[in-house]
């Protein structure tokens, strides 16, 4: 049986969580283009792959904050590590329905300085657009509720030297996980098989719930001591294999943002 | 006066140049208008496989100066300083090696001679006449006065300053010309196999200077960022007056922001020092007709911004150098302010995209009011704006590094072809990137594009952050090349790796170095 270990998490009245993929660099036209790219302009076409786990979650004071834990950075080794996430206010990005009501679909809608936003009802998408620029928001069914999966982003910019490119970027979101005020999403429950587990590996996964990324896998022996811990190894379900283990009971946890899911299993 | 009547007299040519400028500014105008950012990227972003890290690996040193030593007694080492520097440059160093010391560096039987300044607006030729002529008027009769042999003299060389030293070398080897004035070199970080720095920055090379702080001034100067903030990056006080006025033209800032303020990085003698150029092939290959020590950098990274703190401290020297010449070790200054900067500009693009979404939010609460829902579009429009600013400031500090190893000679990236992408896409489902061997293998559901998948291969090179190490540290007879780990072009000067390298080289600890021996006080 599952358990949430943090007090505060227990107290909150919604929580959702989600990892974001997001690639991103320049893009050019043509490649011939690419003899007379200046340094800079050929360091920006490296395609940049990050990873971060987004939690939403009420406060003490019953706020809507969000915060982004790195998993897989950009930065380089020089750099160190990232800054610690801080949190800052926002709610998930659920909605009982996509368009929303009075929209009048698949014609712009003048925003001002040229921009304008287009419903498109096909693929349930918002995209503001001015010229080459475009920012696309793809909606999709998340449970009975409806979230952005997918943010697409390219502005154009000219080089020194004259040549077209875009600053592009993609991501894309896992389908949000986590529980609501109206209790419209259960709990997240957390398993592990086999249990008991003799030498096989054990395979995570939150019920349901695939594509999140913890942030941090332990296993703590019964006196919550730590006996094995790996960082951000990819998303949920994982296999992980804590060796050296004796006989008795153990606890897994997985940490995804501010919470900590835990089950315990029997090692023989 | 006789000049200001000449120009109230002539007025063409001020209407000429007026002209020029206005004619170029229309072909500017026109340049820009021509090539508009109207069609769509259709390339995704390049792949990069993993940097290759080609390591240098410095020649043996030749024995073949193992028997050749200085006659006992006194000599003079003449200290000569690198491109931009003057009399200054070495003078501690010198000051300390004649006489006093300093901790761990004692004071050798050495006449002090007070390092030249040599002529650096022009050729390599006309610069090494220069110190010539020094050696000559100065370092001889110093010599004859003290009855020293002037072939027991030796050079300690920072930079350009060794490559000169070379040159004198070979122009040494025609008796009927010259007299040689020097037994021996010890070259800090020289070029003597070209340096692609050199042909990145001049103007008749890739004239990359100006463009480099062009392209920070464009990431930097958005005024949707907050608070910008530049790096104090001066690296010579005696700016180049063609480069502060494009630098104030391109950025308005004046010179608190000019990186690549080389000073004399346009000289006539910098061309010469091209890769490619004629005396850069022949020094690199010729064989000395003295004992030679290289000394070459290699900078940890991010080499840019460390070899940009030492540029930007040595603009004066400080009561630290004054008391120890060789302290000048620390160079993450500029490491953690760009880091910091990094992230204040990545923490502004998170919050305005949430902000952005924040306003998304709103919109959908106000949508049963049409004009509410679009003012708060237009909210979040304004805020992914400001994020992609910040984003842009934010790549900058974090590939300014990266640019400048390119510019250096130390990072090389080749674009090669890796087959196809193939894009489907229907109507109902999000598109789908396969890669594909041929285009006649991208079918499936919806329509389907292909697009040729290109891969960067990087070789990644050490340099001391303006001299690759393969340049500095091979010269075939060499006596030694000898590495200074954590060092860059500036530091090797004045750090305590110079200290140590300077005292093996005296102790004669360099093996086939007997000559460099010099007994302290």
């Amino acid at each position: 049986m599952a358990t949430l270990l943090s007090y505060s998490a227990m107290a909150q009245t919604s929580f959702w969580t989600a990892t974001e993929t997001t690639f991103r660099g320049s893009r050019l036209s043509d490649i011939a283009d690419t003899a007379y790219l200046l340094p800079w302009d050929l360091e920006a076409l490296r395609m940049r792959e990050t990873h971060h786990a987004r939690q939403w979650w009420t406060d003490d004071e019953g706020h809507s904050v969000t915060a982004a834990q790195e998993l897989k950075g950009d930065r380089d080794p020089w750099m160190g590590p990232a800054p610690a996430a801080s949190a800052q206010p926002g709610e998930a990005p659920l909605r009982a329905a996509v368009p929303p009501a009075g929209i009048p679909l698949d014609q712009p809608l003048e925003l001002g300085h040229g921009w304008t936003l287009t419903w498109s009802a096909s693929i349930p998408q918002q995209t503001y657009a001015k010229g080459d620029s475009s920012i696309a928001l793809t909606w999709a069914a998340a449970g009975n509720q409806w979230s952005v999966v997918a943010e697409e982003r390219s502005f154009p910019r000219q080089t020194l030297n004259g040549l077209c490119m875009h600053d592009w970027s993609f991501t894309e979101r896992s389908p949000l996980v986590g529980y609501g005020p109206k209790g419209a999403e259960s709990r997240p429950t957390l398993s592990v098989q086999p249990n008991p587990r003799g030498r096989q590996e054990l395979v995570l996964e939150l019920v349901g719930h695939d594509g999140i990324w913890p942030s941090a896998v332990r296993c703590v022996d019964a006196q919550g001591r730590l006996t094995e811990s790996q960082p951000p190894q990819g998303a949920l379900p994982l296999r992980w294999n804590p060796v050296g283990l004796n006989s008795g009971r153990y606890i897994i946890q997985i940490q995804i943002g501010n919470q900590t899911y835990s089950v315990a299993f029997i090692q023989h | 006066m006789p000049s200001s009547s000449h120009r109230a007299d002539s007025p063409a040519p001020i209407a000429l140049v007026v002209g020029l400028i206005l004619s170029l500014t229309l072909l500017l105008s026109w340049s820009a208008a021509a090539q508009p950012c109207s069609n769509p990227a259709s390339l995704p972003a390049i792949e990069a496989a993993p940097a290759v890290r080609a390591d240098f690996v410095p020649p043996t040193g030749s024995l073949r100066w193992s028997n050749k030593t200085a006659t006992n007694g006194d000599r003079i080492v003449h200290f000569i300083h690198g491109l931009g520097g003057n009399a200054d440059s070495w003078n501690l160093v010198a000051a300390r090696t004649a006489a006093i010391g300093t901790p761990g560096y004692p004071a050798r039987e050495v006449v002090y001679a007070n390092p030249p300044t040599y002529l650096q607006t022009g050729s390599t030729l006309d610069a090494a006449m220069d110190i010539h002529g020094y050696l000559t008027a100065t370092g001889g009769p110093l010599s004859a006065l003290h009855a020293i042999d002037v072939e027991d003299n030796f050079m300690v060389a920072h930079s350009y300053g060794g490559v000169l030293s070379l040159l004198l070398d070979s122009l040494y080897d025609d008796p009927q010309t010259f007299t040689r004035q020097f037994g021996g070199i010890v070259a800090f970080g020289s070029a003597i196999n070209g340096a692609y720095l050199a042909k990145a920055l001049h103007p008749t090379g890739d004239n990359l200077a100006v463009a480099f702080v062009e392209e920070a001034c464009r990431a930097l100067s958005d005024p949707r960022l907050v608070a910008p903030q530049f790096p104090a990056l001066r690296w010579i006080p005696g700016l180049d007056p063609l480069l502060r006025t494009s630098v104030d033209n391109a950025c308005g800032l004046g010179s608190s922001f000019v990186p690549f303020a080389l000073k004399k990085f346009n000289s006539p003698g910098m061309v010469e020092l091209f890769p490619s150029a004629p005396l850069a092939q022949r020094l690199g290959k010729r064989t000395p007709s003295v004992p030679v020590v290289l000394a070459y950098g290699v900078e940890d990274e991010p080499v840019f911004w460390r070899t940009a703190t030492s540029m930007y401290r040595s603009d004066s020297v400080g009561l630290a150098l004054a008391n120890d010449p060789f302290s000048m070790d620390g160079d993450g200054d500029l490491v953690t302010f760009a880091t910091q900067q990094h992230d204040r500009y990545a923490n502004q693009k998170a919050q305005a995209l949430q902000r952005a979404a924040n306003y998304r939010l709103a919109a959908w609460a106000l949508s049963p009011t049409l004009l509410g829902s679009l003012i708060a579009e237009w909210q979040a429009v304004v805020a992914e704006r400001e994020a992609a600013a910040a984003d842009k400031a934010a790549r900058w500090y974090r590939d300014a590094n990266d640019s400048y190893k390119q510019l250096v000679g130390a990072r090389v990236m080749q674009v090669n072809a890796e087959g196809y992408w193939c894009r489907c896409r229907d109507e109902y489902n999000a598109p789908t990137w396969y890669p594909v061997n041929d285009p006649a293998d991208c079918f499936g559901d919806g329509d389907c594009l292909t697009f040729p998948i290109y891969e960067y291969q990087l070789v990644e090179k050490p340099s001391d952050g303006v001299v690759l190490a393969e340049s500095a540290g091979i010269l075939n007879g060499a006596v030694a090349s000898v590495l200074m780990p954590s060092t860059n072009h500036q530091q090797m000067r004045n750090s305590s790796v110079t200290k140590s390298v300077l005292n093996r080289v005296m102790n004669g600890q360099i093996p086939g170095g007997a000559f460099f021996a010099t007994p302290t006080r």
